[in-house]
């Protein structure tokens, strides 16, 4: 047995060993060295060359151990070393290549285990007529700048071997232990306070998470599968790199990592960007000779707020940068304790990125299929790569944001003046491809009235049912001579083009009479929605400024005296014949207003959306082709003051189908058979039996749509068309839309919206309205046929929301729906949400959506909605559920599905989820969880030995009074440090590998506790260790 | 930081809407020479956009 000495770790060595503590299995810090001895050189005085290194530096002749809840390094005495040689000169060339590849492989794969010394493989190999050495060691005791003096002194070495002569190597004044004591007394009270209060100021209000569009949601752990795309500069892009570097007082890194800072601004939307950099951390001339550890990473935070130029980032990220390297020598780990303490496994602490230039290094020669950063990038003067996590991005995105991240940076050094708004993001073909070629929606389509649409088709069927409403039917000859006969009185009255006529008439024959009389007399009509409060209503009529108010008998008391109170014999002797453009006050055109709808911003009063007639026909026309079941019946249920049921009164009445009037939950709708189409919001679909299900097109609109709503509903009618429709009430009903054709599976998580209607194009754009490329998300605009006119008498509020259109023909608007949407690659668009709705909770983007699909995903969740409340100041997730559900597993087994972020705080179980009138959630009418609904903090006090012993630790570490079998190491104020004291301390007490990942993923109690029985109860099955260790490995996912 | 300067604009269907001053202006709009902040421009819009049909439509209604 060699003798060994102890000494505290240093501080990196303690944060490499517990970042691979959260997968001992990966080879992620694995650092691969190889080098050529000179051919004078065989195998022992390669071996002797090698030896003379290790000698020279404890480094590497150091491992790592807990010892006393303390990590400390173990520095073995020298013993000459033991290094395999073979010889492969022999070998057939294909054979050779083969062999010395897979060395080289196996030794840069295979895990190196922090506590057994030595921290390195080496072999020799002979592929031609001189030994190489394959060296690979453990980044906890190696890093770039170890590589070099290795590399030096190796060929040092060798040369005093080949020559006999001495070694040209200084004496090392210390050894990397000397530094670590050194590096504990420095970084420690006050000194280290003052670090650290800088370091939380610099990151105070940065985003905890990269705003980066994923492909895949965050796994509710991370590990550190990841891939390499490599790529080559283009030639001269260094150069002008160093250019701009030289003229602007910066560093190239400094150019470098402005231009890796503006396109993570581009791409997440966020305006501030954390990037990981990393110090060398030898700042003392001792060290500079030293093999060891040193790296420390700071987080560098860069403003791209206030529309910057390149050059004003390049001042900034320079400030910054030159600031955070005065302070490059506090221990990352200290600062992720001051900065986010609660540990969340699905995402790395602070930053997520990073950019490493690394001009004169090569990149490592075998990719391990590892990373550490979601996204690093690795820019060298010759091959750079782009490192990514696997887990959240495919191979394709990462290629694509090379291919951004070159050509951002090549225009920003060209000119450093432009905004970093205006850089390209995409490449020509990319442009075109989402401007056009998913924007070819061109339909030759004469413009036309809805009034001429529907006399068409009542000319053309005249006998067949037009309307069942109450157990009564009406022709298409019937429903048109009643509706002639009104219009001439409404236009006695002075109704006429650009006029107005509100109808205050509950669900009947007599409504859909009333706007059909409207359209033919050429005015719009403004539907009132009786149901609605007195105030609202009166605050309608009058922004309307109606010309005219119909109202039934049973509705005259909501509107003011002089209402036009329709009975059976209103207009009854009037004509019946179709008006012509003589008998109205002015001819009738497309371009006139067909109907003003009212919505609710989230601020401000109702405004009305004023929309003409050519862009209801357009959105017709298109929907008749895309809708067969319009020429069946149509079951119409929800309030004409909603546009989405323009779609089933309108759609059938040009089509000659029948529109079946009807409440959804009434006896009614249920009379005649099954409906050919039906449209609904998703809110609406749990009450979707058999007898409501339409046979041919359920239309889906109104709200997000996830694929786990749909589901239930899909696999009972598989028959069936689902159409998902996207449609701001501006741009008329529906303005993008997506087919599940009839035996398509609904498809998991967000259901597309797809694409756009007819002469119509949906454009995704960022701030300075470029547009976005696919993947990211952008605001949704929408211009073409479909456009509303504008906002009824609200010049201002209409010139904000309806923009010149730059990407159209001269003088086009194009509306800012407030939406943001996403390009998928097979040019289908996904909706993502409203831009004001962007919810963040612990700093961290939520999208509901994602946890609703969870929770809808688990056995008896019949409906699921989450919100974000905050009550008590702290926003938190609540969930809301409808079905039989054991409550109390869903958060434990939710943490195992989701990210920690989101996994609601509380449950709220409901009969049913509140819905607004016209179907969709209610949000505002979900009640608040009762106060003790978030038990969690009520004493529970340990109920197994183990619950026990787990409880014990805590205390005692966390110098915690009384620990519950309900609390959270890292709510009591637990931190990495101390957790690696406390699993140190269980492992002594109950002897059972518990991986340190095992606290990050259950730091509650009682769960920490049911994983220590479950692995004791394993080794009592009488499986042998290595039985007991596989089984931990799986359990684990990692292999070994 | 100077605060955005935009641009009130119309079109030949003497519709209006607000521009960034920094930014080129789409073909078929036309600066009408009110220029400031964005709420600026929309309360001068709500003063001079009196008539919101388009010019098409009130020129056939007239």
């Amino acid at each position: 047995m060699s003798r060994e000495w102890t000494f505290p770790a240093s501080f990196a060595q303690e944060r490499v060993w517990m970042a691979n503590q959260l997968d001992p299995g990966s080879p992620v810090y694995n650092v691969s060295n190889p080098w050529p001895f000179p051919r004078e050189l065989d195998a022992d005085a390669a071996r002797g060359v090698l030896d003379r290194v290790v000698a020279r530096h404890e480094a590497l002749r150091t491992h790592l151990r807990m010892d006393d809840g303390a990590l400390v390094q173990v520095v073995r005495e020298h013993e000459p070393v033991r290094v395999e040689a073979e010889d492969l000169s022999g070998l057939p060339e294909a054979e050779r290549t083969a062999r010395y590849r897979a060395i080289r492989e196996e030794l840069a794969r295979t895990p190196i285990p922090l506590d057994a010394a030595p921290l390195w493989r080496a072999r020799l190999v002979k592929v031609t007529d001189a030994w190489t050495l394959q060296f690979v060691v453990h980044h906890a005791v190696f890093d770039a700048h170890s590589a070099v003096l290795f590399t030096r002194e190796l060929a040092a070495f060798a040369a005093a071997a080949v020559t006999g002569g001495p070694a040209d190597v200084a004496e090392l004044p210390i050894q990397y232990a000397d530094f670590a004591a050194w590096q504990r007394e420095q970084l420690a009270g006050p000194e280290l306070d003052r670090q650290l209060a800088f370091w939380t100021d610099h990151l105070a209000g940065a985003p905890a998470v990269t705003g980066l569009p994923l492909d895949r949601p965050r796994p509710a752990r991370l590990g550190f599968a990841g891939d390499e795309v490599r790529f080559d500069l283009p030639d001269g892009l260094l150069d002008a790199v160093g250019r701009l570097a030289t003229a602007s007082a910066a560093t190239p890194y400094m150019v470098l990592l402005a231009g890796f800072a503006a396109l993570l601004s581009r791409v997440s939307g966020d305006d501030t960007v954390v990037v990981g950099v990393s110090t060398a951390g030898r700042d003392t001339p001792e060290v500079s000779p030293l093999i060891g550890m040193f790296v420390n990473p700071v987080a560098l935070r860069c403003d791209l707020a206030g529309d910057p130029t390149v050059a004003e980032l390049l001042d900034r990220v320079r400030d910054g940068l030159i600031d955070a390297m005065e302070h490059g020598q506090t221990p990352f780990q200290k600062i992720v304790e001051a900065v986010a303490p609660r540990r969340d496994p699905s995402v790395q602490p602070i930053f997520q990125t990073a950019l490493n230039f690394i001009p004169d290094s090569g990149l490592d020669p075998v990719p391990l299929g590892t990373t550490k950063d979601d996204l690093a990038f690795d820019i060298t003067t010759g091959e750079s790569r782009l490192v990514y996590r696997t887990d959240l991005f495919d191979r394709a995105t990462a290629e694509a944001i090379v291919a951004r991240y070159v050509r951002l940076l090549a225009a920003a050094v060209a000119e450093p003046a432009r905004r970093v708004a205006e850089l390209p993001l995409l490449d020509d073909a990319e442009r075109r491809q989402v401007l056009d070629t998913w924007n070819a929606t061109a339909h030759d389509r004469p413009a036309s009235t809805i009034v001429a649409e529907v006399q068409r088709q009542a000319a053309a069927t005249p006998g067949a049912v037009a309307l069942v409403c109450d157990g009564a039917e009406l022709t298409y000859a019937e429903l048109n001579a009643a509706a002639n006969r009104l219009a001439r009185l409404l236009v006695a009255r002075g109704a006429g083009p650009e006029t107005r006529v509100a109808l205050a008439l509950p669900r009947s024959t007599e409504l859909l009479v009333a706007i059909l009389a409207v359209l033919k007399s050429g005015a719009a009509y403004v539907p009132v929605d009786t149901g609605y409060p007195a105030a609202r209503i009166a605050y309608l009529l009058e922004d309307a400024e109606p010309a005219l108010v119909l109202a039934a008998a049973d509705t005259a008391n909501l509107v003011p005296g002089d209402a036009l109170v329709l009975d059976p014999l209103t207009a009854a002797d009037l004509d019946a014949s179709d008006l012509t453009d003589a008998d109205r006050v002015a001819p009738l055109r497309p371009e006139h207003p067909a109907y003003v709808l009212y919505t609710s911003g989230s601020t401000g009063r109702p405004k009305g959306v004023v929309v003409e007639h050519r862009s209801v026909t357009a959105y017709l026309a298109w929907a008749r082709h895309t809708y067969p079941g319009l020429a069946g019946t149509a079951l119409l249920h929800s309030p004409v003051s909603f546009d989405l049921t323009v779609t089933g009164l309108l759609g059938p009445l040009t089509a000659g189908g029948t529109v079946r009037l009807a409440a959804i939950d009434s006896p009614a709708a249920r009379t005649g058979g099954r409906p050919d189409f039906l449209k609904v919001t998703p809110s609406h679909l749990p009450l979707l039996d058999d007898v409501l299900s339409p046979t041919t097109d359920l239309v889906i609109g109104g709200e997000a749509l996830t694929g786990e709503q749909l589901a239930g509903w899909r696999a009972a009618h598989p028959e069936v068309a689902v159409i998902n429709e996207y449609g701001p009430t501006e741009a008329t009903v529906g303005c993008v839309a997506a087919r599940i054709a009839p035996g398509q599976d609904a498809p998991a998580g967000a259901v597309p919206i797809g694409t756009p209607t007819w002469n119509t194009r949906a454009l995704l754009l960022d701030a300075a309205l470029n547009p976005v490329p696919p993947g990211v998300a952008g605001e949704l605009y929408v211009a073409g046929d479909q456009l509303a006119r504008g906002y009824l008498r609200r010049p201002g509020l209409t010139a904000e929301r309806f923009l010149p259109c730059p990407y159209g023909p001269a003088g086009q608007r194009m509306y800012r729906t407030g939406d943001l949407a996403r390009w998928r690659a097979d040019g289908t668009m996904e909706y993502l949400g409203r831009r004001d709705d962007q919810v963040k909770v612990r700093g961290m983007r939520i999208e509901l959506g994602e946890i609703e699909s969870a929770l809808l995903a688990r056995p008896g969740v019949r409906e699921a909605a989450v919100v974000v409340r905050a009550e008590d100041g702290e926003p938190t997730l609540v969930g809301y559920l409808v079905g039989d559900v054991d409550q109390a597993a869903l958060a434990t087994d939710l943490a195992r599905e989701l990210p920690a972020h989101l996994v609601p705080a509380a449950f709220v179980a409901l009969d049913a989820l509140p819905l607004t009138p016209n179907g969709k959630l209610d949000r505002a009418a979900l009640p608040a969880p009762a106060a003790p609904a978030v038990a969690e903090d009520a004493y529970v006090a340990p109920r197994t030995d183990a619950e026990t012993l787990v409880a014990e630790v805590y205390a005692d570490i966390l110098g915690v009074e009384k620990v519950g079998a309900r609390d959270d190491f890292f709510a009591l104020g637990g931190n990495s440090l101390r957790g690696m004291r406390a699993m140190a301390r269980i492992r002594a007490e109950v002897d059972v590998d518990l991986p340190m990942r095992a606290l990050f993923a259950s730091p509650v109690v009682a769960d920490l506790a049911a994983q220590i029985e479950s692995l004791i109860a394993a080794e009592l099955d009488g499986l042998s260790d290595t039985e007991v260790a596989a089984l931990l490995a799986t359990e684990e996912g990692r292999t070994t | 930081m100077a605060e955005s300067r935009f641009l009130v604009v119309r079109n030949d269907e003497e519709q209006y809407s607000i521009w960034s001053a920094d930014r080129e202006l789409p073909a078929g709009w036309h600066d009408t020479g009110f220029a400031g902040s964005r709420e600026e421009c929309l309360a001068h819009i709500d003063t001079v956009w009196t008539d919101m049909r388009p010019r098409s439509v009130r020129e056939a209604l007239s």
